[in-house]
């Protein structure tokens, strides 16, 4: 047997690529020769310009920065294997838990708005680790999310009890970053907005920071405070004096240092000066104190980690805000609304979808997008698991674990201040280092404040013997000192603050407490959802392909999920050396020379890439520039970002192929030549199309002084075939849920890292607690914008996903995923074509990686629209692809490279079948208003009622072809009536006898 | 039907789903008929007159209209705007005492789909909004010149109306 031969034999038989990849390779022979192409280099050839081609593959082997590559040395040094071909599924995994081994779980009793929890195991297994749950997309095809949406119904009645205001959306990104969107409601609600003539920037106003915030938050409000043009002022809350207007004020409850203050002198003299009151609040402290509603609060907000969420050194975790109720329509992010469907049953959907980027672009009321769905679950879940009581019994032992600590902290002779507490004490000592020390040697963590004062906060994973350690590394008693804890005697809050309205009555909450009954809950919630487990979810420039069990496996493993953020660094080895490894792959697969992980969605990416050129310009005194260039096809993030980041926006036009349009992009960047900021662009263009002006493009607005941003969202028709930075473009976002197999969860987590040219590099977003660029050869990242994130590093828990991804894929199998998921797009393009048309193509007549086809005339011909498309594709055990955008009364199709030919074939006839229906009601055959279409979905219960009122047969309705019943997916309601929703907002459960009568 | 050009009336269903317009439904060539639904209502066609394009009624392009009375103007928007946003959810209107100028915006109006800004016909002073579209929304598309009229303003210069386009003008630019 010669060598080769053997190597062969020895050859790893475990290809990821090709479990990541659908279409076998007969397959993409087979399709290759429909679109008449002998090669897929033949092929990629035809589609993608010649002139952004990468010439050589990418280089994957490592950033070469010291200590974490180390580790992962000893792979590359694998005889006979590079890193072109990756991993495989056991040998990521093994180099992940050589990852994981060097970072130390301590126990860490740091606050600051991150604490130990307990995960309950049924909502771990049931929904973390289940792809029926974490597939999914946004719930906005709501007749098949019901699931998710009564989920998330849970979750904002959970926040509305607790916090006693009666509005709540489904999620905001973190704490900090939630703070910074309450302060922003403030200025929209604020009356008058004085112009500044000179600079053109608002000075908008003031806005008062206590002192008492967690400092990340404080730091994430002077980010985004400073371009909107709000003063900050951070004080003491008891001292400070409003002797002008103010925006709004916030105040911590419980404080960092753990004291409650009695804050309703301070809510009436906020709204003497005109501003609204913002509370961040803490979930557990709120089931014994009083909620935020009740004392003056016109917005509350914080974090849901501490229900039942890891903490995953800072992330993925869901933040919440609820509000009055005449402020619901300035609420950002999605909000599930009840409504109901056309045969009066209960459901739900996402509600005022008019406040969001979506839709109001530069005038929403934020720019987020994806946010923390999953993670909200898992948090509402943990409430309906625990239930009231529950949850009382662990606040209430958490506190008295305190008062226990606070005791034998005062009997040892240090002073932890006179005010109230819930959790954190606050303890004041000259020997503070040694404690730290001491402490450190138990393999603990304490919040380190300052040279004189130590933070402790306890939570739901904290003993009594925990306590007595504390107590010995303090020097003090080494017997816990006897509290009684029998109900009578628990140590009390002091009255003024104790909670007396109760919270989470709904029988939800009250339904679920034996592991069974949980159980069944989740998994009769999952069945309502159509995942990636039932069939393609062919959303454009969502890049729904493959979470692989392999990636998702590290994410609940104790040495990822459980370090707190503000750990000191060398308890974080494994997690830094796989941010340094995963910055230099993405740095090549980009071209860039710098990468920043703590944007934690697409649209962070966008707003912390255009604070990063703000900045830029700064730096070179042109200040003046602040004209930001979008087209008119661009995602409305990118607007709503631009807004965000104190820029002005300046609409471009697109031509008749939809592309840029040239002459209109020249006109504009020479009228504001002096004023231009930047130009953000997405490529291949939103319509799917490798624009070949692109270079051009970039030209024009370099030449006027602007920096060019790319919209990554389509980098999957990229990698491996071109990079962003090689194009001409200076900064651009990834969203690592899309490209990077970050499950989308129904709607977050996300991750949105930037990847800038090295002129920008300085700019990278900074934190104030744990410095994110130690290893930047320039410099301590001194001149870098403020955090943009809570967290230094975004989410990092969903890191390793992403890393392992590109492990396993290597140079050769990312370059090949990229071919196939144009190829599968061509196809579907090319399968379509003859019964829709295809709107916009490119070089050759090829699309990119999605296409998109035109239901527009059906409204003349068959009274049909896209909407009854998007709904019938439901009868056929289909998600719809995306409606509407960024086309009106089209449906754009991406079908990613995960998706096999039969998946492809079987979604192509499911079309092609309705076409037919269609073209029964144009030549009259079928009814224009009782048809299947217009009916559609047809629920199990329609098609199953005694009198059948329509003109068609129950089996059209449900089996409109044979194989539809191999694949059914009932929808668990007809088609939502989404006026009634809008009109009349209802966001949390309603009573149970609303769904009696239906 | 004066004004209106051959066959193009609209057309409304009842709750019954009955057709309720002057002509039958096969013959009405309007587009917006297509764009009944059955679980929509819709103002009835008022007997045959030129309801859709109150002739004493000043237009502007962007489909806000205005009625003078003395010093005062009624605003709202046309029968044409409401039947294209479809069902109405919401409308942002300023508060009473705010000065609004012509041809900028005064207020927002939204459907489930899509929001649209409100454009003030003429400058002066809001000196009153239809505090029944809080509740009920759907009055500008049941009765966009009446009910469902969105502010008052107590104009500064009552000539600025002649800016603005009569009945045909504006019929005829849709």
């Amino acid at each position: 047997m010669d060598r080769e031969t053997l190597s062969d034999g020895l050859r790893d038989t475990e290809s990821f690529a090709e479990r990541h990849i659908g279409p076998r390779n007969e397959d993409i022979t087979e399709m290759l020769a429909a679109l008449g192409y002998a090669s897929m280099a033949a092929f990629i050839d035809d589609v993608v310009p010649d002139d952004i081609r990468l010439t050589s593959p990418l280089d994957l082997k490592g950033g070469g920065i010291e200590s974490g590559t180390a580790i992962l040395a000893e792979r590359n040094l694998d005889a006979g294997r590079d890193c072109l071909q990756g991993m495989s599924e056991s040998e990521v995994l093994a180099a992940l838990k050589r990852l994981a081994a060097a970072n130390l779980v301590y126990r860490s009793y740091i606050g600051m708005g991150y604490y130990n929890c307990i995960v309950p195991p049924v909502i771990q297994r049931n929904i973390l680790e289940n792809p029926g749950w974490y597939t999914q997309y946004t719930p906005y095809q709501a007749e098949i999310s019901q699931g998710r949406l009564e989920a998330l119904l849970n979750f904002q009645t959970m926040v509305i009890d607790l916090t006693g205001l009666p509005v709540a959306n489904a999620s905001l990104l973190d704490e900090a970053t939630a703070a910074a969107e309450a302060m922003g409601m403030c200025l929209a609600a604020s009356p008058a907005r004085l112009k500044s003539a000179s600079t053109g920037r608002n000075e908008s106003g003031i806005f008062f920071v206590s002192e008492t915030c967690h400092p990340q938050t404080i730091a994430v409000l002077q980010t985004r405070a400073e371009p909107l043009g709000i003063q900050l002022r951070i004080g003491n809350h008891e001292e400070v004096d409003f002797d002008e207007p103010i925006l709004g004020a916030i105040v911590q409850y419980p404080a960092t240092d753990g004291a409650i203050h009695d804050y309703r002198g301070f809510a009436e003299r906020v709204h003497n000066a005109g501003g609204l009151f913002i509370i961040a609040a803490d979930l557990l402290a709120l089931t014994l104190l009083q909620p935020p509603g009740e004392f003056g609060a016109d917005i509350a907000i914080g974090s849901a980690q501490r229900f039942g969420v890891p903490l995953g050194y800072g992330g993925p975790h869901a933040a919440f805000l609820s509000t009055r109720e005449e402020f619901k329509r300035r609420i950002p992010g999605r909000i599930a609304g009840v409504s109901h469907d056309v045969t009066g049953k209960p459901a739900i959907r996402l509600a005022l979808q008019t406040r969001e980027q979506h839709i109001r672009r530069e005038k929403a009321t934020s720019n987020i997008c994806t946010a923390q769905v999953l993670l909200a679950v898992m948090a509402g879940m943990y409430a309906v698991y625990h239930g009231p009581t529950g949850l009382r019994r662990i606040a209430a032992r958490v506190h008295a674990l305190t008062c226990m600590l606070r005791m034998g902290l005062e009997e040892a002779g240090y002073a932890t201040g006179d005010a109230p507490c819930f959790d954190t004490l606050c303890i004041q000592t000259p020997a503070a280092e040694e404690i730290h020390a001491a402490a450190r040697a138990k393999q603990i963590n304490l919040r380190p404040i300052d040279a004189m004062h130590i933070g402790i906060s306890l939570d739901e994973t904290t003993t009594a013997a925990d306590v007595a350690e504390l107590l010995e590394i303090f020097g003090g008693v080494t017997e816990p000192v006897e509290i009684e804890t029998g109900p009578a005697r628990l140590p009390r809050i002091p009255e003024e603050f104790q909670r007396k309205t109760p919270y989470l009555t709904h029988p939800v909450f009250n339904s679920y407490h034996s592991e069974t009954e949980m159980l069944r809950y989740i998994h009769k919630l999952q069945a309502k959802d159509l995942s990636l487990v039932n069939a393609m979810i062919p959303l454009g420039s969502c890049t729904m392909k493959l979470n692989a069990t392999a990636e998702m496996v590290p994410v609940t493993w104790a040495e990822f999920s459980d370090i707190h953020p503000f750990v000191p660094r060398e308890q974080a080895k494994g997690y830094h050396a796989l941010f340094e490894q995963l910055e230099a792959w993405l740095a090549e697969i980009t071209g860039y020379s710098g990468i920043s992980l703590q944007p934690n969605a697409g649209s962070q990416g966008e707003y912390a890439g255009l604070l990063v050129i703000r900045k830029y310009h700064l730096s070179r005194g042109e200040a003046r520039r602040n004209v930001c260039l979008i087209p008119t096809s661009a995602h409305g993030t990118n607007p709503a970002s631009a807004v965000m980041a104190g820029m002005q926006v300046v609409v471009v036009a697109c031509d008749a192929a939809g592309n840029v349009d040239l002459a209109d992009l020249r006109e504009k960047a020479e009228t504001y030549r002096e004023t231009l900021a930047a130009a953000m662009l997405t490529y291949p263009s939103t319509h799917g199309v490798f624009e070949k002006e692109i270079r051009e493009i970039c030209d024009i607005v370099h030449r006027a002084g602007g920096q060019v941003y790319m919209d990554g969202a389509n980098l999957n028709a990229l990698v491996g075939l071109s990079r962003p930075a090689d194009i001409g473009t200076d900064v651009c976002h990834l969203n690592l849920h899309k490209t990077f197999c970050i499950p989308h969860g129904g709607g977050g987590p996300g991750m949105g890292p930037i990847g800038v040219k090295a002129h920008l590099v300085d700019f990278l977003p900074t934190h104030p607690i744990v410095p994110t660029r130690l290893l930047s050869p320039q410099n301590g990242g001194a001149d870098g914008i403020g955090p943009v994130s809570a967290a230094p590093w975004g989410s990092p828990g969903i890191l390793p996903i992403s890393w392992a991804y590109i492990a396993m894929m290597g140079a050769d199998g990312l370059k090949s995923a990229t071919e196939v998921a144009i190829l599968n797009a061509n196809y579907i393009a090319k399968r379509l074509e003859g019964h829709y048309p295809i709107l916009y193509t490119g070089k050759n007549g090829r699309v990119a990686h999605e296409c998109i086809i035109d239901v527009r005339d059906f409204k003349k011909t068959a009274n049909v629209d896209v909407t009854d498309v998007a709904k019938r594709l439901m009868d056929y055990g289909f998600h719809a692809p995306t409606v509407s955008w960024p086309v009106l009364g089209t449906m754009m199709i991406e079908p990613t490279e995960s998706e096999s030919l039969a998946e492809l074939e079987r979604f192509c006839d499911a079309l092609i079948s309705i076409r037919e229906e269609i073209a029964a009601i144009e030549s009259g055959v079928a009814d224009r208003e009782d048809n299947v279409l217009k009916n559609a979905p047809h629920t199990v219960d329609a098609v199953t009622q005694t009198v059948w009122p329509h003109a068609y047969p129950r089996e059209a309705a449900a089996f409109p072809k044979p194989w539809v019943r191999e694949h059914k997916f009932w929808p668990a309601v007809a088609r939502i009536n989404e006026v009634h929703g809008d009109r009349n907002l209802v966001c949390a459960c309603p009573p149970l006898d609303a769904y009696r009568g239906a | 039907m004066v004004g209106l050009p051959e066959g193009r009336w609209w057309a409304y269903r009842r709750e019954d789903g009955g057709p309720t317009c002057c002509r039958q439904m096969g013959e009405c060539a309007s587009i917006l008929h297509n764009q009944t639904r059955r679980d929509e209502r819709k103002m009835p066609c008022e007997t045959g007159q030129n309801a859709m394009f109150p002739q004493n009624l000043r237009y502007m392009e962007s489909h806000e209209w205005a009625r003078q009375e003395e010093d005062v103007a009624t605003v709202g928007i046309t029968d044409y705007a409401q039947a294209e946003i479809q069902d109405i959810v919401y409308v942002e209107l300023p508060e009473v005492g705010t000065h609004v100028t012509q041809k900028t915006e005064f207020g927002v109006i939204e459907s489930v789909k899509a929001a649209f800004d409100l454009y003030a016909p003429v400058s002066g002073e809001v000196i009153a909004v239809n505090e029944t579209l809080v509740d009920a929304p759907e009055h500008v598309n049941t009765s966009p010149y009446e009910d469902g009229w969105l502010i008052k303003i107590r104009m500064d210069a009552p000539v600025e109306l002649e800016a603005l386009l009569d009945a045909e003008t504006y019929q005829k630019q849709i």
